[in-house]
């Protein structure tokens, strides 16, 4: 139990996959201008990466190790999570017209967020049992579900202050996002 | 439909033409890659058996303690085994070979971060001569004073033993894990080293000193009898190694001995293992004025001036001899059975109390085991030591030994 | 756009990394040092080109619909090749990228460019722009690990990634004491890239705005 809980804070605190291991980073920058969408698609990120980091998991535990064609893992990973997200949008699209046009065009670009892979492919390299993998699999969205709502809340306020032209817009928010990561980095021995 | 069709044939074609390339290149590769991952292990492997052609084998296995198999060929298997032992974040790494006849033929402690002096001796040379040389059958016993890391180590050594049974096809008896043997105390055992001795009485509470890791000063108990059994035990003064004989007067772990008699078993603290037997000590003592009986013969007393009270009866001649101490002389007398000294009792009243007089309580009971005046000397008490034993030595010479 | 100034647009105008904000999760992570820096850039690069070429190849047969995921298997498969070559070859280069190198499938930028540009031109033209957009990125990320580099270390180093062996090395000693070692945490590389960002907004507009000036007279 104690590990789960050391996992999930080392996951979301130190090891944040946005200040720390730079993966979700187009996202970051392009979604997290207003909150709201900020929430939103951090919200869509953790049940594609949960549900993602569910099947690949089983796919690689029951069919690449017994066929011993691991080498095959990436190509099996990014067709499955590609897959996953498209069913999703259809899902979305399906029961919550509102939400789909709320998240419109960045449920695809979940395919190519990193994060997805990158966790997917963390729950094999770390040898994790389910539990872990499932602990895991929350964890890190949702550290980048707090990253990115922090991001947007200090972004709002950020784009109506007046900003030397070139640093307006992205410049500015890496200066913002470099001193998230420092502040960030004193979580480090936390656990 | 033939749309359909069409794309799926498409998908499946570029599908298959490109599993077939990456089998083809996996097929290129993987040896290469395997041969790099064994050069950085060989340089270890390579302490077990010099020179042998090594390969890798699937280390899994249902304890999950080994987390590398590799078999010289025609040598034996090698097992690289991560346990944890007493020191929680880090684990103690090892790797032990078997050879093919199912005998231990090396064990090599890679990484460890045991508490030193005690955890850390799972590396040394006493712990290796228990392990190699034994057969795969054979069990291994657990480092007394060092309990928890050894039986960790042992645990790690009995997975890699199934883990060869496996792997060499031989057929191994699953040693049983290490089960620690608990020593039972009664409170009615030997505990004279202890020197217990009852200094005052005040009604039911009896006011005991007794000694607990030799070279210490001595602890104060205050323990009150009732009934013939104890009602409670008080320490007032601690002479004992702070940090390592505290949990043995903890009021936890005190107050376990309500109701404890003469008969009943006690635990030792672990790890505190004289200052408990310290409190066993006084406890006895305690008892047995309770119960009208004197305590056990006074090995040393400063302020005693009698000429030490033969209380137990001890069989044998009585030789006695002097020696200059630290603060005046120390008188040693000694009885001697035949060859053997059976008994020693020594004085010295201008000792220094604390220092000196720790000597004249344990030294005797020491020279008495060890049938010998060549016994090592209290710490901290050098003088009166050498004076003991100088004495102890004129008196054997002065019985012709 | 003629042959020419596509391959030039990869480097400044259209820069992946600091114009279009592509690729940046390898960009902000490989760029520590110079050798990793050359390592992913060169990577990327050859991924790059190779997509490009095989999709543009096959762009005449491949139904509209499945392109996606036939592009992604092309990519994942070159990706896979890729790394499994290098683990073989180059261990120390693949020990540093690790995970970074499969990453490269979903690097926006490969798969920006197969939809964007190798599926609707020849393959020479799909090959050019390629290794233009490739360059593009390893320079971008060559000029991020060169200022990080130095003022983490105080020096630079380039080694061989075959052999380990050092090819060159540039120390400047007396700045050893005042090197900064945050910058190789992922503050500095934020920083450093918040820095360049800002520099090639200004380097594209000023154009822009000689433009304006000329008008308002």
């Amino acid at each position: 139990m104690a590990e789960l809980f050391s996992l999930a804070i080392t996951a979301i605190l130190i090891n944040n996959i946005i200040l720390t291991k730079f993966f979700g980073m187009c996202p970051f920058l392009g979604v997290s201008k207003k909150t709201s969408s900020a929430v939103g698609m951090g919200v869509a990120v953790i049940f594609v990466i949960m549900g993602a980091s569910i099947i690949t998991y089983f796919l690689y535990h029951l069919v690449l190790v017994p066929l011993e064609i691991t080498y095959m893992q990436l190509i099996t990973f990014i067709l499955v999570i590609a897959s996953f997200v498209q069913f999703t949008e259809m899902f979305i699209k399906k029961f919550s017209p509102a939400l789909y046009k709320s998240l419109g065009i960045y449920l695809p670009l979940i395919t190519t967020n990193c994060a997805v892979l990158y966790v997917a492919q963390d729950n094999i390299t770390q040898s994790y049992n389910f539990i872990e993998m499932l602990v895991n699999s929350f964890s890190v969205p949702f550290g980048f579900l707090m990253i990115l709502y922090i991001f947007s809340c200090i972004r709002e306020r950020l784009d109506l202050a007046t900003t030397p032209n070139a640093w307006k817009g992205n410049p500015i928010a890496l200066v913002t996002a470099a001193l998230m990561a420092l502040a960030f980095s004193g979580f480090a021995g936390l656990v | 439909m033939k749309k359909i069709l069409h794309l799926t044939v498409f998908l499946a074609v570029v599908g298959a033409l490109s599993a077939g390339v990456l089998s083809y290149v996996n097929n290129l590769t993987a040896p290469i890659i395997e041969a790099q991952k064994l050069a950085a292990v060989k340089e270890s492997l390579e302490v077990l058996y010099p020179g042998a052609n090594f390969s890798e084998l699937d280390a899994e296995e249902e304890t999950g303690l080994v987390t590398g198999a590799y078999l010289a060929e025609g040598k034996g298997y090698i097992y690289k085994v991560s346990v944890t032992g007493y020191n929680a974040s880090t684990p103690i790494e090892f790797m032990i070979s078997i050879s093919m006849e199912g005998k231990v033929d090396g064990f090599v402690v890679l990484a460890q971060q045991e508490t030193s002096g005690i955890g850390s001796r799972v590396a040394t040379d006493e712990f290796k001569n228990m392990v190699v040389g034994k057969g795969v059958n054979d069990t291994i016993s657990t480092l007394s004073g060092a309990t928890v890391s050894s039986t960790a180590v042992v645990k790690g050594i009995n997975a890699a033993k199934a883990l060869y049974g496996t792997q060499a096809g031989v057929s191994v008896e699953a040693p049983k894990d290490p089960v620690v043997e608990e020593v039972v105390y009664k409170l009615s055992d030997d505990y004279s080293s202890a020197g217990a001795e009852v200094v005052s009485v005040d009604g039911n509470t009896y006011t005991v000193t007794s000694n607990g890791f030799p070279g210490n000063s001595a602890n104060t108990f205050e323990i009150v009898v009732e009934n013939g059994a104890v009602a409670s035990v008080k320490n007032t003064v601690f002479g004992d190694t702070a940090g390592i004989g505290d949990p043995a007067v903890a009021d936890d772990a005190l107050a376990g001995y309500a109701g404890a008699t003469l008969d009943s078993e006690v635990d030792v603290v672990s790890g505190s293992t004289f200052t408990s037997k310290s409190v066993f000590a006084a406890m006895q003592a305690a008892l047995k004025a309770a119960n009208g009986e004197t305590t056990e013969p006074n090995e040393g007393d400063s302020s005693s001036e009698a000429a030490g009270e033969t209380e137990g009866t001890v069989e044998g001649d009585s030789y006695t001899a002097t020696a200059a101490g630290f603060g005046g002389d120390v008188t040693v007398t000694i009885v001697l059975n035949g060859d053997d000294i059976v008994d020693v009792k020594a004085e010295g009243a201008n000792e220094t109390s604390g220092i000196g007089s720790n000597a004249i309580e344990v030294l005797p009971g020491r020279i008495v085991e060890a049938d010998s005046a060549d016994v090592d000397g209290v710490s901290g008490a050098t003088v009166t030591s050498e004076a003991i034993k100088t004495a102890v030595k004129a008196a054997l010479t002065e019985a012709g030994k | 756009m003629n042959r020419k100034e596509n391959f030039v647009a990869g480097f400044v105008k259209e820069n992946p990394v600091f114009g279009l904000y592509l690729g940046l999760c390898s960009a902000l992570a490989i760029s520590t040092t110079l050798d990793n820096a050359i390592g992913m850039g060169l990577c990327v690069t050859l991924i790059l080109t190779a997509s490009n070429m095989i999709i543009s190849a096959i762009r005449k047969i491949t139904p509209d619909e499945i392109r996606i995921p036939v592009y992604i298997v092309v990519i994942a498969s070159l990706v896979s090749v890729v790394e499994m070559l290098m683990a073989a070859f180059m261990q120390e280069l693949y020990a540093n990228l690790g995970v970074f190198i499969s990453l490269i499938v979903v690097n926006c930028i490969i798969l920006g460019r197969a939809e964007a540009f190798a599926s609707k031109n020849g393959i020479l033209d799909s090959a050019l722009d390629g290794i233009g957009m490739g360059l593009g990125y390893t320079f971008s990320l060559l000029l991020i690990a060169f200022v990080r580099e130095f003022l983490a270390t105080a020096s630079w180093t380039i080694t061989n990634p075959f052999n380990n062996q050092v090819i060159l090395h540039l120390g400047l000693e007396f700045l050893e004491p005042f090197k900064i070692s945050m910058f190789s945490t992922s503050t500095g590389s934020f920083l450093t890239f918040a820095c360049f960002a800002a520099l090639f907004t200004v380097l594209r507009n000023k154009p822009a705005k000689k433009e304006e000036k000329k008008e308002a007279k």
